[in-house]
């Protein structure tokens, strides 16, 4: 597999070890505050690397909106959270991310799954269309990396949008960039 | 059971604002929709507070508030029919227990919208207190306060949070939705109050 040299990368953070530690190493570099998320197949190697990062502490929550609606208290208070979930749950969404927008506290929401991606099972039909429809129908910027290197690199770029513009970003992940 | 039913419900809402507002000290409040929001506005303009939070997510958001604010007391205020919409919320809070964290449920048992003649399911039987305990609370971080005095006492409890504070509150004390009181800040202008509150700020005359 080539990997790419990132700017990044060569600035100071690894290129080496797992995805998921890359991200959450980007993630404790940029100055996450906390991480809410609900478990996901595809996230579930970056969830468990958060849990046992002390760097960054995690809430899991009972339903993804729940979650956003913390990130938006914590961002409110100072914080910068970040919400890890399935792309199902960006569904249930929509009014807190809203919110979160007009009263800009924002966050970073990572969720599973993209429209066109390496998507293979018929049970992930909803999950894969309705993140980018939400973020798409609220104007919420977000991006679908092709790779593990895009990935990581994207979390730490997208970090500095939410810190700078005060804004929810979102970042769909295909399958096929995790797993 | 009719929706405008006042039994065992003794708690004005003009009066649970003003008791949230007297007990709150520097307290941040989060508050749900509805008339909630403007009496508790009208008791206390000064303080930094979000109001009309969307149904479901008063009180996830000071769980946010809570944990990115440790040193802070944090108190949710949302009405029954919000509550159940974000029963999540409750369990989250057994879980991870912040303790400084107080939620007040505005218990009418009603939806507190149009005429107010349609009960939530508090009104037609849910407690709760119960579910609450279901959900992992401890039974004696749980109140069920039935009269001024009772708020009073719970609100001003020394004991370490988490607390939930469900208030009978008499739905004969809601008006109309139109012609309520509504908060003196919008939504947007609540969000940058508080945020400069917290960094110490004062707003630009």
């Amino acid at each position: 597999m080539v990997t790419t040299r990132t700017l990044q990368d060569l600035d100071g953070f690894p290129a080496a070890g797992t995805t998921a530690t890359r991200v959450v190493e980007r993630m404790a570099a940029a100055g996450v505050t906390l991480a809410i998320y609900l478990p996901d197949s595809v996230l579930t190697d970056v969830t468990r690397t958060l849990e046992q990062d002390p760097r960054i502490p995690t809430i899991v929550c009972t339903r993804e909106d729940e979650g956003a609606a913390i990130a938006a208290g914590a961002a409110l208070g100072g914080g910068l959270p970040v919400v890890l979930m399935e792309g199902s749950g960006v569904g249930y969404c929509g009014l807190i991310l809203a919110r979160a927008q007009v009263q800009r506290s924002g966050f970073l929401v990572i969720a599973s799954h993209s429209p066109a991606l390496g998507e293979r099972h018929d049970y992930h039909a909803a999950s894969r269309v309705v993140g980018a429809a939400v973020f798409g129908g609220l104007g919420i910027p977000y991006v679908v990396p092709r790779s593990a290197d895009e990935l990581v690199d994207t979390v730490g770029e997208a970090l500095v949008t939410v810190r700078g513009q005060r804004a929810v970003v979102g970042i769909l992940v295909p399958p096929s960039v995790l797993t | 059971m009719t929706a405008a039913s006042s039994a065992g419900r003794a708690i004005g809402l003009a009066d649970l604002a003003a008791a949230v507002s007297a007990a709150r000290g520097d307290a941040i409040l989060v508050t749900g929709p509805g008339a909630i929001a403007g009496e508790l506005y009208a008791s206390g303009p000064d303080s930094p507070s979000i109001y009309n939070m969307e149904l479901a997510y008063a009180t996830a958001t000071a769980i946010g508030l809570a944990l990115a604010l440790p040193e802070r007391r944090v108190i949710s205020v949302e009405g029954d029919g919000s509550m159940l919409a974000g029963l999540g919320a409750l369990a989250t809070i057994a879980r991870y227990h912040p303790v400084n964290l107080t939620v007040v449920v505005v218990d009418n048992g009603i939806f507190g919208t149009g005429d107010n003649s349609v009960p939530t399911q508090t009104g037609m039987g849910a407690d709760l207190v119960a579910v609450a305990v279901g959900l992992g609370w401890p039974a004696a971080s749980v109140d069920r306060v039935v009269d001024r005095e009772s708020l009073g006492r719970a609100l001003s409890s020394p004991d370490p949070g988490p607390r939930l504070i469900v208030a009978s509150v008499d739905p004969a004390t809601y008006g109309p939705s139109t012609g309520r009181r509504k908060p003196g800040v919008d939504v947007v202008e609540s969000a940058v109050l508080l945020r400069r509150h917290l960094e110490g700020r004062t707003a630009p005359s």
